[in-house]
């Protein structure tokens, strides 16, 4: 009786405890599901500069796509540079913060963010469809496509602010450039802004006046641009003035591309008015071989620009420091580099990261003096681009191709060939102070062919038209937040240092090797 | 009645006798030089590859991350706890000491406690290391100070868990070799079974998580310890809901320990 009443207690001693383990396992369960739970979750940021950590202008964009109809996804196409080349560190820094900060936008997007990592090396059939189905040409790219709508960035151009160092490096070691921020999460949000507010994003193209056109896909066409233009965000539309009263409100860029013809003058007061009431142009001009060239003084001159008449070209510069060359048609491609405005926002990316692009068939541009040619009040001039100092005007007799050499020495000089225009809005009236929340104009004005289609187009010059169309059209989209600065956090490790760091890690072993032997000592003689 | 000891008296009582006997014992020493020397040799490695320039930020993540890492989260949990509880028991020093006036949830928490300290201490020498070879003249940079403390307490969290786990497999036991391979195991698996069983599921992964995630998507996901490590602590993150798993999972096996050694009375 007595044994069968301990093995009774035993056994009820044992579903008690089993019944505590299964209740604290229980507990463990559900403080766990509780605080996983997004609203009892809580970040702690301690990177540098708080990496990780979205600014409330994102998190509020994010929030926007979360409640919206359609799934924003997210692309990268990201080719490796060789490991040799100075520029891999950089590219594996800026794909790393780039990935974080994906990252952080799939987490707080949960179902209607999906970010696709397409590697190029080993998923090679589906990360060419995907390609394709994108329309992306280039690597190194972060394509963000909400519904139908896309933008395109170039990982190492718009998500980091990389400098390449101006002074030439010593014989034989390689220019390393210095990843000075990460500017990733304004342009992402940046673009992100763009797809979900600019829904009718339209980039108009001016017709009647031989202009290029974006359905021409000819060598002289423009098809090209505005394919970038639509992956960008826009849509193309061709605009006759003759048929439109006005120049649309809704035309976030004017395009007026190599015109041959003269601009009428009933349509110059359409796009001086459509200036000032914060209408944005980009226009393009060049030399015409055999032909007048235009000088659209009546729309270029209240802005305080004027055309030259003369064909412009350069000399071919001698990468090892000897002579500019001249006398051959490679003078027409004007080199544009060091003459790249660093200080404008439209160009100051590209001269921070050592672009360079090509001006062909060029004229250059004069700015008029403002007060002796009484120009608008508040109109800001500023030169964007311009040659080395070995460009000459030459004047092409009728009949006879150019020479391209300089008629002397003291022909050479810089040469304006780029320029921006800002007009204080008024309203579209003469004369009227710009109010608050109106948009000033703006214009860019290029003296040379550059965004034809063709190799031209593609390979040197995508980067600065991108980059001029950014400036004119998105300022208002453009989402401010912090910007990573990295320019502090490199480290330089000579020889000397490395020889005494060796002395720091492998004293910490002998020291612990001594206390080994010495308690080991102490613990025998005790 | 006042000769009884209170009991934050009591828990010091029972801390300093295990810390002293993990202190005076040879092979906590020769571990610990076997870990810095495999460490002197990765990070200096490490150094080299550094020596075109690059962040202090990776540089700590890579420091923090090495393979030594590992090593010693792996390995040196069970080392300092297979002998706790199996050899006690096996030696019958359990016996006496549970005659002492001490409760059984004291005696876990004083042995795991002092195992705890002596594998903090154990990174002591990694943090001025580093703390060291940031100074001017030697890698002249700015410590990443925040992703440090960050990373330590990842490493002192996931340290925290496996030590109960060991002192729970210690106390299930009586042989040394038994405790200390089953908390190796134990430790191993909780390394590497999430990680697989995520890919499994497909879906279920730590890089797939979101705020939309199932509950058992997040659940998995916060088994994902060297995952934790990685993308989190090491760069400088601290996500509340690990706090709270590495807090809860402790917690949860010391109490388990505490079943286990009462069990000895109706057993």
């Amino acid at each position: 009786m007595k044994q069968s009443f301990g093995v009774w207690n035993k056994l009820r001693t044992a579903m008690g405890v089993f019944t505590v383990v299964l209740l604290s396992l229980l507990v463990w369960a559900l403080v766990n599901v509780v605080f996983t739970k997004p609203e009892f979750r809580g970040l702690i940021d301690l990177t540098r500069g708080a990496r990780f950590t979205l600014s409330d202008a994102t998190k509020a964009l994010v929030r926007e796509v979360r409640e919206g109809p359609h799934v924003l996804e997210i692309h990268t196409f990201i080719l490796q540079f060789p490991k040799g080349d100075p520029r891999a560190r950089i590219q594996n820094q800026v794909v790393e913060l780039t990935r974080d900060l994906l990252e952080r936008l799939r987490y707080l997007g949960g179902q209607k963010i999906k970010v696709i990592h397409h590697d190029l090396y080993r998923e090679i059939q589906s990360s060419r469809q995907a390609r394709d189905e994108l329309g992306i040409k280039r690597f190194n790219t972060l394509v963000l496509k909400l519904g139908a709508r896309k933008r395109i960035l170039g990982i190492l151009t718009d998500l980091a602010d990389i400098e390449f160092p101006t002074e030439k490096p010593l014989p034989g070691q390689p220019l390393v450039p210095v990843l000075r921020s990460f500017p990733g999460e304004a342009a992402v949000s940046s673009a992100l802004g763009g797809l979900l507010h600019d829904r009718n994003l339209l980039a108009c193209w001016l017709t009647g006046h031989e202009e290029g056109l974006p359905t021409d896909g000819s060598g002289v066409g423009y098809a090209e641009l505005a394919r970038q233009l639509t992956q960008n965000g826009f849509e193309n539309r061709i605009l006759d003035l003759d048929k439109e009263p006005r120049i649309p409100k809704n035309c976030r860029l004017l395009l007026v591309m190599q015109a041959k013809r003269p601009i009428f003058q009933r349509h110059v007061g359409k796009l001086l008015n459509f200036l000032r009431g914060g209408g944005r142009i980009l226009m393009t001009e060049g030399y015409w071989l055999g032909t007048e060239q235009q000088s659209f003084s009546s729309l270029l001159g209240p802005l305080g620009l004027r055309l030259r008449s003369s064909l412009l070209c350069n000399g071919i510069l001698d990468p090892s420091g000897g002579l500019p060359a001249y006398g051959t048609e490679e003078c027409l491609n004007l080199q544009i580099s060091s003459g790249l405005n660093g200080t404008h926002p439209a160009t100051e990316g590209l001269r921070k990261r050592g672009e360079s692009f090509v001006l062909r068939w060029g004229r250059a541009i004069e700015v008029l003096d403002p007060k002796e040619n009484k120009l608008e009040p508040g109109l800001r001039v500023t030169r964007l681009l311009s040659t080395h100092p070995f460009a000459f005007e030459e004047e092409v007799p009728k009949g006879r191709p150019p020479d391209f050499r300089p008629a002397s020495e003291s022909e050479l000089g810089v040469k304006t060939v780029g320029v921006s225009v800002a007009l204080p809005g008024g309203g579209g009236k003469k004369g009227k102070k710009q109010e608050e929340g109106e948009r000033e104009g703006r214009m860019v004005l290029l003296g040379g062919m550059a965004f034809q289609n063709g190799e031209q187009l593609l390979e040197r010059n995508l980067n600065l038209a991108l980059s001029l169309v950014r400036w004119l059209s998105h300022q208002r989209t453009l989402v401010r937040t912090g910007t990573l600065s990295l320019a502090k956090e490199q480290m330089d490790v000579s020889p000397q240092a490395r020889s005494r760091a060796k002395w720091v890690l492998y004293l910490v072993p002998a020291l612990f090797l001594f206390l080994a032997l010495f308690v080991l000592f102490w613990r025998r003689r005790s | 009645m006042s000769s009884v000891p209170k009991i934050h008296h009591r828990l010091g009582i029972l801390f300093k006798r295990e810390l002293f006997g993990l202190l005076v014992s040879p092979i906590t020493y020769l571990v610990f030089t076997l870990f810095f020397f495999f460490r002197a040799f990765e990070v200096q490695t490490l150094i080299e590859s550094f020596a075109g320039g690059g962040s202090p930020s990776r540089f700590a993540y890579y420091f923090l991350a090495s393979p030594s890492t590992q090593f010693a989260v792996v390995v040196i949990p069970p080392i300092l706890t297979m002998r706790l509880l199996a050899e006690e028991k096996r030696s019958g020093s359990l016996e006496l000491l549970m005659t002492a006036p001490v409760r059984d949830w004291e005696v876990v928490v004083a042995k795991w406690g002092a195992t705890w300290l002596l594998f903090a201490l154990l990174w002591v020498p990694s943090f001025l290391q580093i703390l060291v070879l940031m100074r001017p003249g030697y890698l002249g940079a700015s410590l990443p100070m925040g992703q440090l403390f960050a990373g330590y307490l990842g490493l002192f969290l996931v340290g925290s868990l496996l030590l109960a786990v060991g002192l729970f497999t210690s106390s299930l036991t009586e042989n040394v070799l038994l405790a200390s391979l089953t908390s190796l195991l134990a430790g191993l698996g909780l390394l590497v079974v999430p990680p697989m069983l995520a890919e499994k599921l497909g879906g279920s992964s730590f890089s797939q998580l979101s705020v939309d995630s199932s509950i058992g998507q997040t659940l998995l996901a916060q088994f994902q310890v060297v995952r934790h490590l990685g993308s989190w602590f090491f760069r400088g993150l601290i996500d509340t809901g690990q706090l709270v798993f590495y807090a809860s999972t402790t917690a949860l096996f010391l109490f388990l320990t505490v079943r286990s050694l009462e069990s000895r009375k109706w057993r």
